[in-house]
């Protein structure tokens, strides 16, 4: 099945922004969290996820087509997602050794957590809850999340700034408030498209 | 110090570890880390009290392992290791529910299996421990994480199923009021946000948030 540019167009920006996987499933919320609190380095690690994401979801992908939709391989599906990134980090280990220079020590400090994030493992698992079926919408669609988690993320970065601030409450401070941030934009982004059912 | 007050004060110092982990700084409220499962697939108290099980089942193991071989791993090698062991544990969890609990409850929540195997919860506690007092706290600060999650993740889906479902366990009650919108993640992240205020407000806490 052939999917038009428009379409394809359309679900990228809909996975960026209206459909976010942070704001409709709280995937990678965690993580949005705890890089926007670095502040540093935020776009190197919004790039290694784009790339391990992508080729994670392809991977996961052509190895459900494979496997069909049976009960076992339903079981070992988890298993798949996560033996997939596994050979992927190392991979990216080899590729990019430590103490080479200063850039690749950056990369490597930040490859396990990128590696590892839930956007990386949980996408190709929601990519067949959802029955998105051919390889091209699934890349755009992972495409469009990792967008939306670096627009979202300098967002987030800037307000967790004003988060600190003395006239918030001492109990609110920090992250109660960062939590209570992240309803308000997931209530405010629901209602503009009909939310993600998981469950 | 006599041997008996060394043991109160190690009983002490290891209630404290474990409070702390449980509820004064529970990683959940405190850190955010692992709130993806909960704003998801915390709607109903059966969900949430099969993931709170499912990450006590894989952190605690972990810790034990990687305390006794942690510290001869590479730094990379770590977190592929926890993984690794986690999802193994995870996916024989996955076939016992399939098997003998409800293959309707592995199919909803088999999505969110691999998310805690790899949740920031199980991977920062893959640490190295040494020497027994070191050991044992950090065994305690484990048992701690893993029921403070659990607390944390029965409290949400209780209230949630209360609200969507006007049931507890699937056994109906007499709520009030019944509204689907507490499923949708903005619920679940505002419930999150008030349940750490209330926290904090409770123990007073002062230190601000740890960046990890």
């Amino acid at each position: 099945m052939t999917v038009s540019f428009t379409a394809l167009l359309l679900c990228l920006v809909s996975a960026a922004f209206t459909q976010n996987l942070v704001f409709t499933t709280g995937f990678g919320s965690s993580e949005l969290m705890r890089v926007t609190r670095q502040r540093h380095g935020f776009s190197l690690y919004c790039a290694i996820l784009t790339v391990f994401s992508l080729l994670n979801v392809l991977i996961v992908f052509f190895v459900m087509r494979w496997s069909g939709a049976s009960p076992v391989a339903r079981i070992f599906r988890p298993l798949t997602a996560i033996a997939s990134a596994m050979v992927l980090y190392l991979i990216a280990i080899l590729l990019v050794p430590a103490n080479r220079n200063a850039v690749f020590n950056r990369i490597h400090r930040l490859l396990p957590s990128a590696a590892f994030n839930s956007i990386v493992i949980g996408f190709p698992l929601f990519i067949e809850r959802q029955a998105i079926t051919d390889a091209a919408t699934a890349l755009v669609t992972v495409l469009g999340c990792c967008a939306g988690f670096y627009i979202f993320g300098i967002l987030l970065a800037e307000i967790a700034r004003l988060m600190d601030h003395p006239d918030i409450p001492q109990a609110f401070r920090g992250t109660p408030a960062m939590l209570l941030v992240l309803g308000i934009l997931a209530m405010a982004l629901g209602g503009i498209t009909p939310p993600i059912v998981l469950l | 110090m006599s041997r008996r007050s060394a043991r109160t004060s190690a009983l002490m110092r290891g209630g404290r570890t474990f409070a702390d982990a449980f509820l004064i700084r529970n990683h959940v409220l405190v850190y955010a880390v692992g709130i993806c499962p909960i704003i998801a697939a915390g709607i109903k108290l059966s969900y949430g009290l099969l993931l709170a099980v499912a990450t006590a089942l894989i952190l605690i193991p972990i810790h034990l392992i990687m305390s006794l071989i942690g510290s001869r791993l590479t730094a990379w090698l770590r977190p592929l290791i926890s993984v690794g062991i986690g999802t193994l544990i995870l996916t024989g969890l996955g076939w016992v529910v399939y098997r003998f609990i409800s293959p309707d409850l592995f199919t909803k929540l088999y999505v969110f299996f691999p998310l805690i195997a790899v949740s920031a919860l199980v991977t920062n506690r893959a640490g190295v421990s040494s020497g027994p007092t070191a050991f044992g706290e950090a065994t305690l600060d484990t048992v701690g994480s893993a029921l403070g999650f659990g607390l944390v993740i029965c409290v949400v889906s209780f209230v949630r199923e209360i609200i969507i479902y006007g049931t507890i366990l699937d056994r109906p009650v007499n709520a009030p009021f019944t509204s689907p919108v507490a499923a949708l993640p903005f619920f679940a992240f505002i419930l999150l946000g008030l349940l750490a205020a209330f926290v904090r407000s409770l123990f007073s806490w002062n230190g601000g948030d740890r960046k990890e």
